[in-house]
């Protein structure tokens, strides 16, 4: 039989239009020990996937969500660790080498962030650029109305990677840009690796044999939503530890600002306020309520353990 | 030569083992299957039969040419070995002209035992050879190889389950003239697979 991989990234999608990218992208910048599990969720790739030794596919012609197509491609991986990566990121060339160099089994692992700036709109009229979003009705410059999507798959180096997050009382996520300007981060950072309370859920690394003992990803929160809040609950209050890799990167794609802007959903995966709301409220009763029942720490353990937070401690 | 060559070449060849297929079919049917999993699924003969079916190919232009057609059912476009058999549950698993295209045959039977199914069926076409020296030479086109009774018997005596291993006349092409060899592996004796296999042998003769 022929040797399991080391590591395998599985990349779930649903109607994802940058999913042969990602998958492209994450091929050319790994090593021959790291194996993409892409999850079709319901969904046929265009154009379609490469075909790739290192590439496996799973397609569902019913989606089943998220959450359950990772647990699905990570039942099927038989590497020692496994990641979930969003399909809309692009990786740094080696990165899965150095991120598993620090690797340890109480962990989990995010890389920093980048944004990841995929494309423009181009105007074919007069040539003027727009930053990606929604597709412009007319061009600012000549007032055509005629656009192509010029590629440009660059991390937006020009602002500083995110390697910190939180969660609020309301267990929201956010981001925590002044942590890193706490003695324990500056303490840890010349490691090359540093906790963190909480991640993005973008992108994640652990141990296959843990992600299956802290129960997988839990389909009771629905598809997706509070996937962050999820995974730093469970690294953090089972005993384990959440930290940030400094020595690389991904980069993501944020569908915020120009996108959405004539009311559509910019989400590949379909999520309404009323599944925002019922994904908050299990998780609200799972890590307030301490139903997790493998749970070794308690919340307020997690807490104190970051102590001061925004929120948390005052401040905002 | 498989990830290249399109459906309706795996219809053809399907067709030749019709009996086979055939003997599934009311099998699955009779019996009340309800999961399916299918290594080198080809046209996917039995997903149109069962609620869950999932099929497994290197070829991912059959997988999504059979989704269009049957629209439904889980596609996973891989080598088999890359899988964790342990998370492939279902009721009847079938490896019909899989084994012959394998360098042994120990690590796909190996495979097949650790998973969670309650039937699982491993054809051997144009038969296991009763000869221990098998030419090489004399491996039929489009096989990989061949392989030897004795030695997939002696190796099956050595693992903890119970299976039976069958010799029919299951390609049309050959109906008469020679014999087919599959291997059920059994973890629920309820439903004996042998007498399906045996009457479809006899609907088609």
């Amino acid at each position: 039989m022929s040797r399991a991989k080391e590591l395998s990234i599985i990349i779930p999608g649903r109607n994802e239009q940058f999913m042969f990218h990602t998958v492209d992208d994450v091929l050319a910048h790994t090593g021959p020990e790291t194996e993409v599990i892409a999850v079709l969720d319901g969904y046929w790739c265009n154009p379609v996937l490469p075909d790739n030794p290192r590439l496996q596919i799973i397609h569902f012609s019913e989606a089943v969500g998220q959450r359950a197509a990772t647990n699905y491609g990570a039942a099927l991986s038989r590497a020692k660790y496994v990641m979930k990566l969003d399909a809309h990121c692009s990786v740094e060339d080696g990165f899965d080498a150095k991120l598993l160099q620090d690797m340890q089994p109480d962990m989990t692992m995010v890389p920093s962030m980048h944004r990841l700036h995929i494309f423009d709109w181009h105007c074919n009229g007069c040539g003027e650029r727009e930053y990606q979003g929604t597709c412009p009705t007319e061009c600012k410059e000549c007032k055509g109305k005629d656009f192509t999507m010029a590629m440009v798959w660059q991390p937006r180096f020009e602002y500083s990677a995110t390697t910190a997050w939180r969660f609020d009382k309301e267990l929201h996520f956010q981001y925590w840009r002044s942590y890193v300007r706490t003695e324990k981060y500056k303490s840890e950072a010349p490691t090359g690796v540093v906790e963190t309370m909480s991640c993005i859920g973008a992108c994640f690394l652990m141990e296959r044999e843990r992600f299956w003992k802290l129960g997988g990803m839990d389909e009771g929160h629905g598809s997706w939503g509070q996937y962050g809040t999820e995974l730093a609950c469970k690294a953090w209050l089972s005993g384990g530890r959440m930290v940030t890799s400094l020595k690389t990167w991904f980069s993501h794609l944020f569908r915020t600002g120009n996108f959405g802007k004539n009311g559509e959903s910019s989400w590949p995966y379909p999520i309404n306020q009323r599944q925002i709301d019922a994904a908050r409220a299990y998780s609200r009763e799972l890590w307030l309520n301490g139903k997790w029942p493998q749970a070794q720490r308690p919340l307020s353990w997690l807490i104190e353990h970051f102590k001061p937070i925004p929120d948390w401690h005052g401040g905002g | 030569m498989w990830p290249t060559i399109q459906r309706d070449e795996y219809l053809r060849m399907a067709d030749r083992h019709l009996p086979f297929w055939g003997a599934l079919v009311k099998f699955v049917s009779a019996n009340k299957i309800a999961s399916v999993i299918e290594l080198g699924c080809g046209v996917a003969h039995l997903s149109h039969l069962v609620d869950q079916y999932t099929g497994i190919d290197t070829n991912g232009e059959v997988l999504r040419a059979n989704e269009s057609f049957y629209g439904h059912g889980t596609w996973i476009s891989s080598d088999w070995r890359n899988l964790d058999p342990k998370s492939l549950r279902a009721d009847l698993f079938v490896a019909s002209s899989v084994i012959e295209h394998c360098e042994a045959f120990e690590p796909l039977l190996k495979w097949v035992i650790s998973l969670p199914v309650l039937y699982s069926v491993v054809t051997f076409h144009k038969g296991l050879q009763d000869s221990e020296n098998i030419r090489r030479d004399k491996v039929p086109p489009f096989f990989d190889n061949f392989y030897c009774r004795a030695d997939v018997e002696r190796w099956m005596r050595n693992v903890d389950c119970e299976w039976r291993l069958y010799d029919l006349p299951l390609s049309r092409t050959h109906l008469r003239r020679r014999r087919d060899s599959v291997l059920v592996i059994y973890r629920n004796r309820k439903a004996d697979l042998s007498m399906w296999l045996r009457r479809a042998v006899n609907v088609a003769s």
